[in-house]
């Protein structure tokens, strides 16, 4: 993704972290796909056992071809549609603010900001037998701004994420602080 | 009453046209995001040509497949309640 159109990134602004749904997400979505591009095949030789006739019919052939094209046509689409869901989902943390950039459907786009300095609190979970297994899960982002919560959903190694982020909110909390004007 | 309902099997492209209009009018937008949203990476490039190969190889097969078929032919719809009867109605005559 191209980054600085999407965040109009500062000068001296660094990107620390460009995290996304870790790729074991994606891969689970294409066996599902999968699965489900079986199903066709699974009555195919289902009904080439009890019925062979409906699928020499000359009504009922072309119907059934059309109606299997269709079903593939579809599962593709959902394989496309699933991979932009995934692909356009994103969030970017820099030295100075953090961005969620998530596409919501087809139809739907939510880009929000949140500085630093209003960070609160960080809490990263890791829940389930295949989160364990690929170390990925959740960071949960409090903080006192109008949006009040930030959620890093499903992305890779959550904890240390968590970790340099309370760095990062701690380094720019130093920073403000030598450039407040002294008396404030 | 028997109410037969004719028509030829071209009838039944229609709904199929209907299935690929929508696929192809949102696998449009799709792509229209990816490259609107400035996404355009090799992950991406394969991912859009997988599939646009696999919709060519669909719908290849599908005319491969509807090749000999005589569209002319008619098939008729009878929705018939033949195969259901009621019970019959308990006699109060006999015990």
């Amino acid at each position: 993704m191209n980054l600085d159109q999407l965040i109009h990134r500062k000068p001296e602004e660094k990107v620390v972290f460009y995290l996304r749904r870790h790729p074991i997400i994606l891969v689970s979505q294409v066996l599902l796909i999968a699965a489900l591009g079986l199903v066709p095949v699974a009555g195919y030789f289902l009904v080439s056992a009890i019925w062979p006739a409906l699928l020499t019919g000359a009504v009922a052939r072309p119907a059934l071809v059309l109606l299997a094209s269709g079903y593939y046509l579809s599962l593709w689409l959902f394989f496309l549609s699933n991979f932009v869901d995934y692909y356009l989902d994103a969030w970017v943390v820099t030295d100075d603010r953090v961005l969620s950039v998530e596409q919501r459907g087809l139809f739907s786009r939510t880009v929000s900001e949140l500085d630093l300095a209003k960070i609160q609190d960080v809490t990263s979970e890791v829940k389930g037998f295949f989160p364990f297994l690929f170390n990925y899960g959740s960071v949960f982002i409090q903080t006192a701004a109008e949006v009040e919560r930030f959620d890093f959903e499903q992305v890779p190694r959550p904890h240390e994420v968590r970790k340099s982020l309370l760095g990062l909110v701690e380094a720019d909390r130093k920073k403000q602080g030598e450039t407040k004007p002294a008396g404030e | 009453m028997n109410m037969t309902v004719n028509f030829t099997i071209a009838a039944l492209l229609i709904p199929y046209a209907l299935v690929v209009i929508f696929v192809g009018v949102f696998a449009f937008f799709n792509i229209h995001h990816l490259v609107h949203y400035g996404a355009t990476t090799r992950l991406s490039y394969a991912v859009t040509m997988t599939f646009l190969i696999g919709v060519t190889c669909i719908l290849f097969l599908t005319w491969q497949q509807l090749g000999g078929v005589n569209w002319s032919q008619a098939m008729s719809l009878t929705p018939s309640l033949s195969g259901f009867s009621l019970p019959d109605a308990p006699n109060p005559s006999q015990p």
